[in-house]
């Protein structure tokens, strides 16, 4: 379908820029972020399109699409960018803004409930378990005592992530390989 | 003294001594052609004494060793086999002057351009064919014969042909350096089309607070001629001493009284199109080009007049007389001549899908008249089609540039004058929506980066795509075109198209060739001699070109080439009087019938019949071309360095064995 570029959101470069996505408009779309893309290949992430479309205010062809999640912040484009245009900024941007909009995936926020609750992004009850059979000492990590995941919870309740990221204070995590302290 | 006597005998009489030397310029003649090869076949020719080969053969090394068998082996002829002779016979014939032989028993072979280069997939034929070349060269070698250069007087003055940038700096460069100059300009002022530029990048200056000095230094020199409003008539003459005639057209205002008041203007009652400003606006019959002009006079538009007197009336020094109408000429001899005559725009009607009739499409020079203040619009942004402001803005580049069915070069500038564009309306206008469609940005030169990455700072939106069409969609214009990035079919509303347009050379240039004796080349702007070894150099002696004549360029390269071709008229006038080369036609009075044949054949009007009964050869016009030696009936007319004898040796080399 033909896009008529005058119906765009003119605003949202300033969005971009005030999300992180500082020097967005030093892009002059040379590719490099996009040929040097592990993911590229396989989905529907393509760094150097968004990198175009958030100059020309696509904002819809962005912001409720799954692609800007599927980066896995890498930080290759970045570090390679010719013009330090900073192509994950940009991303992480777009991912604070969609998700003001409410737009996160469910396996974000999955995430996100894991390190409320457990401290962990991923769960870690095997690799504890493994420790133990070889002899090695005890770990210390954010989830092995409650006054850290106390902590945790008090900085996150204290900013609007806690809505943002949809937090649940009923909440089970899945699977069983989950440690909790008690 | 005796010495060289005995020797320059040497050289013509004795059985010549043939000294031939193959290059391999590196990889780019031994790559395709067998050198070895080519040296054992030499050595069993007639007349050859020594052969060698050379990786670099114009490296000092090189030359040494060739310098080193005049002077040991006795070689009295050198036949090198190598590159271009439009590049390297200099060099050679050099070698042998520091030798102390006759540079003109130098032979060159171009087995590069004419075996390597188009023969590389086919290694055999190549050596094959060099081989023969090299025969060829031997043979004309053992006929050549020692000439003596010539010296010609100079005179220490110079033409300068059109007052843009270009040729404001050339004249000024050689005014200051202290030679005479006379400087030819078609229009009422000089200023060229710079003067109508509003601001120039990279450094955004106004571009009248840069050019309007340098006019008025221009005026006051002592040294610079003006002759304004004027064309070239007629050049005669050669290298050293041009005869010049140029037509003052007739302004019907004496220019001595003349005080630039512009009261005329005011009384004038008719109204034409304002070329300056690019036919968006009026200008009187009677006017002053425009307000920087130099000189400050006013100029009758002879064609427009209607003759009613009322400025005559009104001109409070009595410096019109309309009833003048006759063109004046004036006549003077210089010593070279510089030509910048500038460019034209192309003809955006010529691409019909561009919809250049649409009022509100218009060209970047439009735009740049109406973005400066004392254009018709006094610096505002407005619609012509309804006088107000618009909101949205496409470019389009390369309209008439990059395009078979037009002109298939770049011209260059267009890029980096749209984002001038866009740079300033979004300073001045922050609100602006403004895109550019582009194929490839081409912003090349010291500080253009810079300047493109503020455009996309500022947020100008930049979409890699041609336009295929424009359409009116109520009072705006659609604008429809293809996103590279997106891979999506886009299109842009816009308020105000402005178009790109290419660089074409001028209206005027094919006449000022022929006048001049010089090439064009297959685009129209004027051929330099080569790009990086005579960049200002033209095939007539003693004329040179700079700025966009010789192909599209922006300001500071215009001013370079200015500056450059100062240079060489300079070098070639300091001393008064140069040396030319010997290769120029001689009668043999006896022979001839005066038939007149060689006379009406002869390009460079270089033979002419006197009043003495005689043919004669002016030595300074002739190129040494041979045309009237091959078609003298009579046989009369040896052409120096290129004699029957030499000619008919090199055929009989390249036909031996043939049957």
């Amino acid at each position: 379908m033909k896009i008529i570029l005058n119906n765009t959101n003119k605003d949202l470069v300033d969005k971009v820029i005030e999300n992180g996505g500082k020097r967005v408009t030093e892009c002059f779309q040379c590719g490099m972020c996009a040929s040097g893309c592990p993911v590229a290949s396989d989905t529907d992430h393509k760094i150097k399109r968004t990198m175009h479309q958030v100059l020309l205010g696509l904002d819809e062809q962005i912001l409720d699409k799954k692609a800007i999640w599927l980066c896995t912040t890498c930080f290759m484009c970045l570090e390679r960018c010719p013009q330090n245009a900073g192509p994950t900024d940009v991303v992480i941007a777009l991912r604070r803004m969609s998700a003001e909009k409410g737009i996160i995936p469910e396996a974000q926020i999955e995430v996100a409930n894991n390190i409320y609750h457990l401290g962990h992004a991923v769960t870690v009850k095997k690799g504890i378990s493994l420790r133990e059979k070889v002899d090695a000492p005890p770990l210390t990590t954010a989830g092995s005592d409650k006054k850290y995941i106390d902590e945790i919870q008090k900085i996150v309740d204290s900013t609007h992530a806690v809505k943002l990221l949809k937090i649940r204070k009923e909440w089970k995590p899945k699977g069983d390989d989950v440690i909790a302290c008690d | 003294m005796a010495k060289t006597q005995s020797k320059k005998k040497k050289q013509s009489d004795e059985v010549p001594r043939i000294g031939v030397y193959v290059c391999h310029c590196g990889t780019n003649i031994a790559g395709s052609v067998n050198i070895g090869e080519v040296v054992e076949f030499s050595k069993n020719i007639k007349n050859v004494s020594v052969v060698r080969e050379h990786m670099y053969l114009c490296s000092e090394q090189g030359q040494n060793m060739i310098k080193e068998d005049i002077k040991k082996e006795g070689v009295t002829r050198v036949v090198a086999a190598c590159c271009s002779p439009r590049t390297h016979e200099e060099i050679f014939r050099k070698t042998l002057n520091s030798g102390n032989l006759n540079k003109y028993l130098y032979e060159q072979v171009n087995i590069r351009d004419q075996c390597s280069w188009p023969h590389f997939k086919d290694k055999d034929n190549a050596t094959n064919k060099a081989k023969q070349l090299v025969k060829s060269g031997i043979y004309r070698a053992s006929e050549l014969e020692p000439l003596q250069d010539r010296k010609l007087s100079v005179l220490k003055s110079c033409l300068v042909i059109g007052g843009g940038i270009s040729g404001i700096n050339a004249a000024l460069d050689l005014a200051r350096s202290g030679y005479h100059v006379y400087l030819v300009e078609r229009n009422p002022s000089i200023g060229g089309k710079m003067a109508q530029l509003d601001k120039t990048f990279p450094t955004n200056d106004c571009s009248a607070c840069i050019l309007a000095p340098m006019m008025v230094e221009v005026s006051n020199t002592p040294n610079i001629e003006l002759i304004i409003y004027s064309e070239i008539e007629n050049v005669s003459g050669h290298i050293g001493k041009y005869h010049i005639v140029v037509r003052k057209k007739q302004t019907s205002v004496d220019w001595e009284k003349c005080n630039g008041c512009g009261d005329c203007s005011i009384v004038c009652p008719v109204k034409v199109d304002n070329e300056f400003n690019c036919n968006m606006d009026k200008r009187k019959a009677v006017y002053i080009q425009f307000q920087q002009a130099i000189p400050m006079k006013a100029v009758v538009d002879k064609k427009k007049c209607v003759k009613c007197k009322l400025c005559e009336k009104r001109c409070q020094v009595g410096a019109i007389d309309i009833s003048k109408n006759e063109d004046e000429f004036v006549e003077f001899d210089v010593g070279s001549i510089i030509v910048t005559t500038g460019y034209d725009l192309f003809d955006p009607n010529k691409k019909a899908e561009y919809d250049y009739d649409h009022p509100n499409v218009i060209t970047s020079l439009e735009l740049e008249r109406m973005m400066c203040a004392s254009g018709p619009t006094k610096g505002e942004i407005l619609r012509p089609s309804d006088g107000r402001k618009p909101h949205t803005i496409s470019f389009i580049q390369c309209v008439g540039s990059r395009d078979e069915k037009t002109n298939d070069y770049c011209s260059r500038i267009c890029c980096t004058y749209s984002i001038k564009h866009a740079r300033l309306l979004k300073e001045k206008y922050p609100d602006m929506d403004i895109y550019i469609h582009y194929i490839d940005l081409r912003c090349f030169g010291k500080g253009y980066e810079e300047y493109y990455r503020i455009a996309r700072e500022k947020g100008v939106k930049f979409i890699r795509g041609r336009i295929s069409q424009i359409d009116s969609i109520g009072d705006r214009l659609e604008v429809s075109g293809d996103d590279d990035t997106l891979g999506e079919q886009i299109s842009v509303i816009a308020d105000l198209v402005v178009l790109a347009v290419a660089m074409e050379s001028s209206k005027g240039a094919k006449k000022l060739a022929n006048l001049l004796n010089i090439s064009t080349d297959k685009t129209g702007f004027f051929k330099e001699i080569h790009p990086k070894l005579k960049p200002v150099s033209t095939d007539s002696d003693g004329i040179f070109i700079a700025g966009a004549c010789q192909g599209p360029k922006e300001i500071p390269d215009a001013v370079s080439q200015g500056k450059a071709a100062a240079s060489a008229a300079s070098s070639l006038m300091s001393k008064g009087e140069i040396e030319i080369e010997p290769l120029f036609a001689q009668i043999t009075e006896d022979l001839c019938a005066k038939c007149r044949t060689c006379e009406s054949l002869c390009t460079y009007k270089a033979i002419k019949y006197t009043d003495e009964d005689k043919m004669e050869v002016d030595i300074a016009l002739c190129k040494g071309c041979g045309v009237c030696s091959a078609a003298c009936p009579s046989g009369a007319i040896k052409a120096n360095h290129f004699t029957n004898k030499q000619v008919r040796m090199q055929i009989l080399a390249l036909t031996e064995g043939i049957h």
